[in-house]
């Protein structure tokens, strides 16, 4: 079976995160790329307390949405200068390492040299500083349960008003919930659609030529059953 | 690696003691542990919870990834280990001992393996 290429035109971050789980629970073994933006919105953790990682009331004067992923780790503010890539294949064909590698690879091909650093993210080599930060979720421990890796890709993004609305706490651990580690980010300066065009390139050359459809590929009931589930309060204020 | 014969363990890589009083005590396995890495969160389900076989019920955060913790009955979860809760990293270092949730009143329990088999089983993977 050919891999497919999702590429998104939704800017809402509720929806999102739910055709990205729709397409992780429906892959039957497939190898998916699904490519993404946020409008505006802070993205924490699934084991984050929102009230503790963002500043809720500058976030809602500037009309900026709070959501919550079903991934681990820390907070990350998303506005249209930036790309999300998400990569799903049963946890026996998903690699980190090569999913870094094509990140990598597309983003040199602007002559930008990249580096991995913290625990999952990527940045400039000249430099060291951040523009991509990356998440893991699995349906289980077992090679054939399906799982993702997703990330961002800072582009043009607004970075000042990134540390308006992210509050990481200065130490690092507490006993309830995961918190959120600062890290020196930058944007790439890249157009998106340059971007976006190289992943595909780049995920092409490593795993032969993808079927390619839009975000109306993934079941429209399922979509809305996690739309609502992952926009409740309920989920947004749980840890 | 020889799992610990006084248990039966799920596909999923669950443990499970079933107890004269007809509870199950539940845990993650040693092999579970290990594909995961250091854990830093567990996520654990509260009491009175309804749990369904061969379901997720729960869920562990660690460096790595987060992951779904499957049940290995149906019936509803009766005490959690909020020592787990609070100190995670007990299950990397104690998965055997560190149980996640005691299950009481069972309908039906899914799939399970003895230790043996479970050994043969993940002989398999990777």
């Amino acid at each position: 079976m050919k891999p497919l290429i999702v590429t998104g035109s939704s800017v809402d971050p509720y929806k999102n995160l739910s055709i990205e789980e729709t397409l992780l629970r429906s892959c039957e073994g497939r190898r998916i790329l699904y490519l993404w933006q946020n409008d505006r919105t802070v993205v924490i953790g699934r084991h984050q307390d929102a009230k503790a990682e963002c500043d809720l009331e500058k976030m809602k004067e500037d009309g900026v949405l709070l959501s919550k992923r079903i991934s681990g780790g820390g907070a990350v503010y998303h506005d249209m200068g930036n790309i999300n890539f998400t990569f799903i294949a049963p946890r026996a064909l998903l690699s980190v390492d090569e999913d870094f590698e094509i990140i990598s690879e597309a983003v040199r091909s602007f002559g930008i040299d990249t580096c991995r650093t913290g625990n999952n993210d990527l940045g400039i080599a000249s430099t060291g500083a951040k523009f991509s930060g990356s998440a893991f979720y699995q349906s289980g421990p077992d090679e054939d349960f399906p799982c993702f890796h997703h990330g961002t890709i800072l582009c043009s993004c607004d970075i000042e008003k990134m540390g308006k609305y992210l509050t990481p706490p200065v130490e690092k651990l507490e006993r309830h919930g995961v918190r959120s580690v600062r890290a020196r980010v930058t944007n790439l300066g890249l157009e998106i659609a340059d971007v976006k065009e190289s992943i595909i390139n780049s995920f092409e050359r490593r795993f032969g030529e993808a079927e390619r459809a839009g975000e109306d590929i993934a079941d429209a009931a399922q979509v809305e059953e996690a739309r609502q589930r992952l926009s409740s309060q309920e989920w947004l204020f749980s840890i | 690696m020889s799992e610990k014969n006084d248990r039966l363990y799920s596909r999923q890589h669950e443990w499970a003691i079933f107890k004269d009083d007809g509870t199950c005590v539940v845990g993650i396995s040693d092999y579970a542990q290990k594909e995961l890495g250091n854990i830093v969160f567990a996520n654990l389900p509260e009491e009175g919870d309804e749990v369904t076989a061969d379901t997720p019920f729960c869920d562990v955060e660690s460096i790595k990834t987060v992951s779904d913790v499957y049940s290995p009955v149906s019936g509803k979860v009766i005490s959690v280990n909020e020592e787990v809760m609070d100190n995670p990293t007990l299950i990397n270092s104690d998965p055997y001992g560190s149980w996640f949730a005691v299950i009481g009143n069972i309908t039906s329990k899914g799939e399970l393996l003895s230790s043996e088999e479970y050994d043969e089983y993940i002989k398999t993977l990777k």
